[in-house]
């Protein structure tokens, strides 16, 4: 009687076990490094983002609300600028060359003057002045780096370092009120 | 034995699942941000029509011209009666019916002023609910990765801004209730000379009995009325119960929760304040 034997695995050849992990390893390792973790590393930067911009956004409310614009200015350079740039430098932006201006719009849609923090109004520009009636803008500005997950070198902005943008927030002018005790606009003081 | 087909899939399935997942968390973190805005915005909009219906038709305004003026027609009509006493005896039941109706007149402002004072806060109060109702019900919404309820009106408050005086300015025609007002420190010493905010300025002599209670109010510069607007939160200062309001600050809680990551549902809170609109020029 013939005892029929199992044929075994032939001299050299290699063990089908695990030649998925071996075959994919290369295809799992390209999968994570140049899809997975970038994509991860992005993701990020529109979150950041929007936070940045809901900061902005809330800092420019806040300055129009003020009683004079010098004050709007002094927050914005001192408490305001202190609280979003710790807060934001909490969220993996920092905040660098923040600008306040009031820009001012006219009836026509060329008639448009800007006003830096410190100088004075023209006269025409004035609520009751001869351009009348204008739109009174607070405008902000700030270099915001937005930065990914992780950092490393190369640096590639977006991808592996912050990425830099102009970000600008704007709230319209509240006091349109005079001040007693100059007269003055407050919206000029 | 399993099939070892696949594998890849299932994997990369699962890679793109989490990412996914973080981004959705991510975006819910950010959407608590967005509603904070929002939810401020109504706390503004909200104070705005409270605060919008304390000066009412300059009723406010017209009340403190209507008691300075009142004030000083009663220090004049207590001078005439002394003057008449001493110098034309006859004209001198003429000088104190005079003086009578103008003091009858300033208890009577005085009464009409604790009664607006309690009008101008029921209106405010009314249209604050209002606008707390038409805010209200655009707010609940429910996502997978957001919860956002209906937001609760907390609270509201009367006050005054800090820094705005009354917006009467100084009766400088009668030189000795001048000199009185000055002594007394009735009056804003720079620019416009406005009577101060919130003071019971008493006359001297017999007519100290008198109540003549002036609020806080932004005056009228230049015939240019201050409009109702948004102030910062710390330029409200409250004020007794028996005062004219003039700012209006209401509170506004909303429960939020991010529906997917680290549990963080909470309670978001916002408080608006607004300043009434400004006296207008008397005629």
């Amino acid at each position: 009687m013939k005892v029929s034997q199992k044929p075994g695995p032939r001299r050299g050849a290699r063990n089908q076990k695990g030649h998925a992990m071996s075959e994919f390893a290369a295809a799992l390792i390209v999968l994570i490094s140049f899809i997975f973790m970038p994509l991860l590393n992005i993701s990020i930067i529109p979150v950041r983002y929007l936070m940045a911009q809901g900061v902005l956004n809330e800092l420019s409310h806040r300055v129009v609300l003020c009683d004079k614009r010098s004050e709007a200015s002094a927050m914005f350079a001192g408490d305001g600028s202190v609280w979003s740039k710790s807060l934001l430098s909490k969220c993996g932006v920092t905040v660098s060359n923040p600008k306040l201006t009031l820009t001012i719009f006219g009836k026509e849609p060329s008639d448009k003057l800007v006003v830096s923090a410190g100088d004075t109004i023209p006269a025409e520009w004035l609520p009751d002045g001869a351009k009348a009636p204008n739109l009174y803008s607070m405008e902000l500005s700030a270099d915001c780096a937005i930065a990914p997950f992780v950092e490393c070198t190369p640096g590639l902005p977006g991808f592996t370092s912050p990425i830099t943008m102009r970000l600008k927030a704007a709230s319209p002018w509240e006091n349109f009120g005079r001040d007693p005790a100059t007269q003055e606009y407050y919206v000029n003081e | 034995m399993n099939r070892k087909r696949g594998s890849v899939l299932v994997l990369g399935s699962v890679v793109m699942g989490l990412l996914a997942l973080a981004v959705l968390i991510g975006y819910s973190y950010g959407g608590l941000f967005f509603e904070h805005n929002r939810l401020q915005a109504s706390a503004n909009e909200i104070a705005l029509a409270g605060a919008r219906k304390f000066n009412d038709m300059d009723r406010i305004g017209q009340m403190n011209n209507m008691i300075a003026r009142n004030r000083q027609l009663v220090f004049s009509g207590r001078r005439q009666l002394d003057e008449c006493v001493s110098k034309a005896p006859g004209l001198k039941d003429l000088a104190t019916q005079l003086l009578d109706e103008s003091r009858d007149s300033a208890k009577t402002l005085e009464s009409q002023r604790l009664q607006l004072a309690v009008v101008a806060r029921k209106e405010a109060k009314d249209a604050v609910l209002n606008k707390f109702v038409q805010v209200q019900g655009s707010y609940a919404m429910f996502l997978p990765w957001m919860k956002v309820e209906a937001p609760s009106l907390s609270g509201w408050q009367c006050g005054r801004a800090a820094k705005v005086d009354s917006n009467v300015e100084a009766l400088m025609v009668v030189d000795d209730l001048v000199d009185h007002d000055k002594a007394q420190d009735f009056i804003v010493g720079s620019g416009m000379k406005l009577y101060k905010h919130d003071i019971d300025a008493h006359l001297p002599g017999s007519d100290n009995d008198l109540h003549f209670r002036l609020s806080s109010l932004p005056a009228p510069v230049k015939k240019t009325i201050s409009p109702a607007r948004i102030i910062l939160n710390g330029n409200f200062e409250t004020i007794a119960a028996d005062e004219l309001p003039s700012v209006c600050r209401v509170k506004l809680w909303l429960n939020v929760g991010t529906g997917l990551g680290p549990k963080a549902e909470g309670t978001m809170s916002c408080v608006g304040t607004a300043s009434a609109t400004g006296g207008m020029s008397q005629q």
